[in-house]
């Protein structure tokens, strides 16, 4: 069948594509945690301006799919496969906003002490990092106990986001001068837990790419 | 083997047929050659008979036909028959009753005799079944015209016939004896040489050099063999010759601090080393897979583009990437080209730079820190000398008070200048074995009572020292260094333990010597504990400053337990103290 053969190497193009779009974000969100302990202002900016490659990767792989479903008509799994695409891209792209958004924050309070050493909050950052590489070596691997792991790890980051949420509000209450930094601060956790949820969507995809079921 | 079989199959069965060619053509040829003969001969016989017999009736011509015949018939063996020329009748015959005899007029022969005088001929007879040759001639008797026919059966050709059938059924059977034994023989000497030649040449190309075979046979296949053996021998010299280069190329491989790869230019990867895995932090081996399907790395996929578009040698490298896990990385990629400059793969070197950057970092914190700390009392000094100069010096209460400061600050500036010191003097050092003793009970008790003189206001601290009696604290090492160790820390708890306690542990085990200086002060953050022996550090900028620090004391206690080949460790919590631990081998 030449012409799936075809369409198995225009799903791979998309794949290969797939990877370089995580790339930039894993890009962008290694900046961001960096910016964010380091209050490097440059750096954020970098995310911010980076976002746009990212869209503009979002754009082409969008195209390439449709010209996949037009050209090729793709039935059952390689329906999926393709369908699932256009979902994960959609995730990632939130991501990039994501991590662009994050960075607004952090060029706020980029010029005040932290009301405490960052540690937890980078940290929670790298496990988003984490969960992406995961979720999209999953998605392209098509590893299924991968995907789990990642639905696991969601756990995780939800138990960070609690933990750094009550002690920003315990720190709040205490130093009412600290209550600006302390809300840009929940804002930007806040936002890790979505990249964390469009991580665990992405393996979502994943199980519905293979078994066809949610 | 199938082809083995095939051949000698092949080899009996062309044996056999060919023989069996000639023996049938041989056969033929002699049958034909022998019936000829005996055909003439018999001619020659019954001509002979006949030729007797109208001799016979010439000179007889009053005999009664029909018995003469049938006397001269049995007399000579030959069969005779009179057949009157007119009428076709058979008038007398040697062998049948001529009464059941049809009409013979137009017999070939009989025709024939009439016409010529003489006629022979050779016919199958169905009564008989066998061949008979006839032979006839006219004669004129009593006025009569008679044809005298003789004729005999060829029971001789059909023996010979049937015996030559016979011998030559046999000779394609011994026909079949001699394919066998001759393919028996080739099997032997041509056939199992080359099968073994092909089994010895099979176990090569699987990889299975150095062996021989040993074949004597014809001289073609004897030389075959030879060569091959002399192929195995080259092939397991070169082999060996190349996996030997090949492990050795793999330990250097393994052995570096880089991480290498080696991939296509569609990024399926060829090779890694472990440090390469190491680096990037994936524990799935990547041989086989594609990069792009393994690792998200932006770096790695902008060499790889940039490869792609470009047509000339080039080295491209990206240095001090930034991590968020505080790692730096240098990557280069290239192209691997073999000898005719043909494009083999891309070489990617992925080198983890965290340590000299680190070290970068801390030289130029190093700098500035010491030019920030020198800097300050400097100023504060120029600063009240020049109040002094403009006139202070007239106001002596203030004057006493400035050039107390003057003084003051010249001490920090002498104590910072001397730990500097004490500090590059440390690193410069090297670990080496101390030949004096020095007993840590008593540098402890010299040490709490230094410590009690210089805060004589921390009447609400209590300073301990524990330690088993009945053993020795005794260890080998400069009493001065390490009795600077326990003025550090000892003045670090201090400073910063309002009440409570500070206590100097002592204890041993088999192997190690340990000290402790524990108290009951404000305590460090956990961030901190990773940095607190680095120079300069300071948890609390403005508060460790008003208290007279250098930021340099735990740096040389640290340098100092290293000098001893000692481990020192800091355990804390704010607000509950602070204990360092440090353990020395006996």
């Amino acid at each position: 069948m030449p012409k799936r053969i075809l369409m198995t190497a225009q799903l791979d193009v998309i794949h290969k594509s797939l990877a370089k779009m995580t790339a930039l974000i894993s890009k962008s969100l290694n900046n961001m945690i960096i910016a964010l302990k380091e209050q490097d202002l440059l750096l954020a900016d970098e995310v911010i301006e980076g976002d746009e490659q990212i869209d503009a990767m979002e754009l082409k792989i969008e195209k390439d799919c449709i010209l996949i479903l037009a050209r090729h008509q793709p039935i059952a799994s390689d329906l999926r496969d393709v369908t699932s695409v256009f979902r994960v891209i959609s995730d990632l792209e939130r991501i990039g906003d994501q991590c662009a958004d994050i960075c607004e924050y952090i060029k706020l309070i980029s010029q005040e002490e932290y009301v405490k050493p960052l540690v937890d909050i980078p940290q929670m950052a790298i496990e988003c990092e984490k969960m992406i590489n995961m979720a999209i070596r999953s998605f392209i691997s098509k590893d299924l106990e991968l995907a789990k792991e990642v639905l696991m790890m969601d756990n995780t980051i939800d138990d960070y986001f609690e933990n750094i949420r009550e002690e920003l509000i315990e720190i709040m209450s205490k130093k009412p001068e600290t209550v600006r930094q302390c809300t840009y601060l929940i804002l930007i956790v806040k936002y890790l837990e979505k990249i964390a949820d469009h991580a665990t969507n992405i393996s979502g995809w994943l199980i519905y790419n293979i078994t066809g079921t949610h | 083997m199938a082809w083995g079989i095939k051949l000698r199959k092949t080899l009996i069965r062309s044996t056999i047929i060919s023989l069996s060619i000639l023996v049938i053509i041989s056969g033929i040829f002699s049958y034909i050659r022998i019936k000829n003969t005996l055909i003439a001969e018999t001619y020659a016989d019954i001509e002979e008979s006949l030729d007797g017999y109208i001799y016979m009736l010439e000179n007889d011509t009053q005999s009664d036909l029909k018995q003469s015949c049938i006397d001269f018939g049995i007399y000579t063996g030959t069969r005779l028959t009179i057949i009157d020329a007119e009428t076709g009748e058979v008038l007398g015959d040697s062998y049948n009753d001529i009464e059941a005899m049809d009409n013979h007029l137009y017999r070939e022969e009989v025709s024939a005799a009439i016409r010529t005088g003489e006629g022979s001929s050779l016919r199958y007879s169905k009564t008989e079944k066998v061949d008979f040759v006839y032979y006839a001639k006219p004669l004129l008797y009593n006025g009569r015209q008679l044809v005298i026919r003789a004729s005999t059966p060829l029971y001789t050709v059909k023996e010979t016939y049937n015996s030559i059938t016979s011998s030559m059924i046999i000779a394609i059977l011994l026909s079949a004896v001699i394919a066998f034994f001759i393919s028996y023989r080739y099997n032997r000497k041509v056939i199992q040489p080359i099968e073994s030649i092909t089994e010895f040449a099979r176990s090569i190309s699987k990889g299975d050099f150095g062996k021989s075979v040993y074949i004597s046979s014809y001289d073609e296949v004897t030389k075959l063999s030879k060569a091959l053996n002399k192929l195995s021998k080259s092939l397991k010299k070169s082999f060996d010759k190349v996996s030997t280069k090949n492990a050795q190329l793999e330990a250097i491989l393994q052995s570096l601090s880089q991480g290498i790869l080696v991939c296509d230019i569609e990024g399926k990867v060829q090779y890694t080393n472990d440090m390469f895995l190491n680096i990037l932090k994936t524990e799935t081996p990547l041989v086989n897979k594609n990069i792009y399907h393994n690792v998200f790395d932006e770096n790695i996929y902008a060499i790889l583009e940039e490869l792609k578009n470009i047509k000339e040698d080039k080295l491209i490298i990206k240095s001090n990437v930034h991590f968020s896990d505080d790692t730096f990385r240098n990557y280069s990629g290239c192209f691997i080209k073999d000898k005719f400059d043909v494009k083999k793969g891309i070489l990617l070197v992925v080198d983890d730079v965290t340590n000299i950057q680190k070290l970068e970092r801390m030289r130029s914190v190093f700098v500035s820190n010491v030019t920030h700390e020198l800097k300050t009392p400097i100023t504060c000094i120029s600063g009240y000398a020049q109040t002094l100069l403009n006139g202070a010096l007239e106001d002596k209460e203030n004057a006493a008070r400035f050039i107390n400061i003057i003084n003051d600050e010249s001490e920090r500036l002498n104590l910072l200048i001397d730990d500097i010191l004490t500090l590059s003097g440390l690193e410069s050092t090297k670990v080496h074995v101390f030949e004096g003793k020095v007993d840590l009970t008593k540098t402890a008790q010299d040490v709490i009572e230094l410590i009690k003189q210089k805060y004589p206001d921390k009447k609400d601290v209590n300073f301990n020292l524990e330690y088993d009696k009945n053993e020795s604290y005794v260890m080998s090492g400069d009493s001065n260094k390490l009795k600077q160790v326990l003025i550090n820390l000892v003045d670090n708890s201090a400073k910063h333990t309002e009440s409570g306690s500070i206590t100097i542990g002592l204890n041993k085990n088999e192997n190690n010597l340990n000290l402790s200086v524990a108290d009951t002060g404000i305590g460090i953050e956990k961030v901190h504990h990773s940095r607190i022996f680095e120079r300069f550090y300071r948890v609390d900028k403005h508060r460790s400053r008003e208290t007279g620090g250098t930021g340099l004391g735990l740096s040389i206690v640290k340098h100092i337990v290293l000098l001893h080949n000692g481990k020192i460790s800091i355990d804390s919590e704010p607000g509950k103290g602070t204990r360092i631990d440090i353990s020395f081998p006996i």
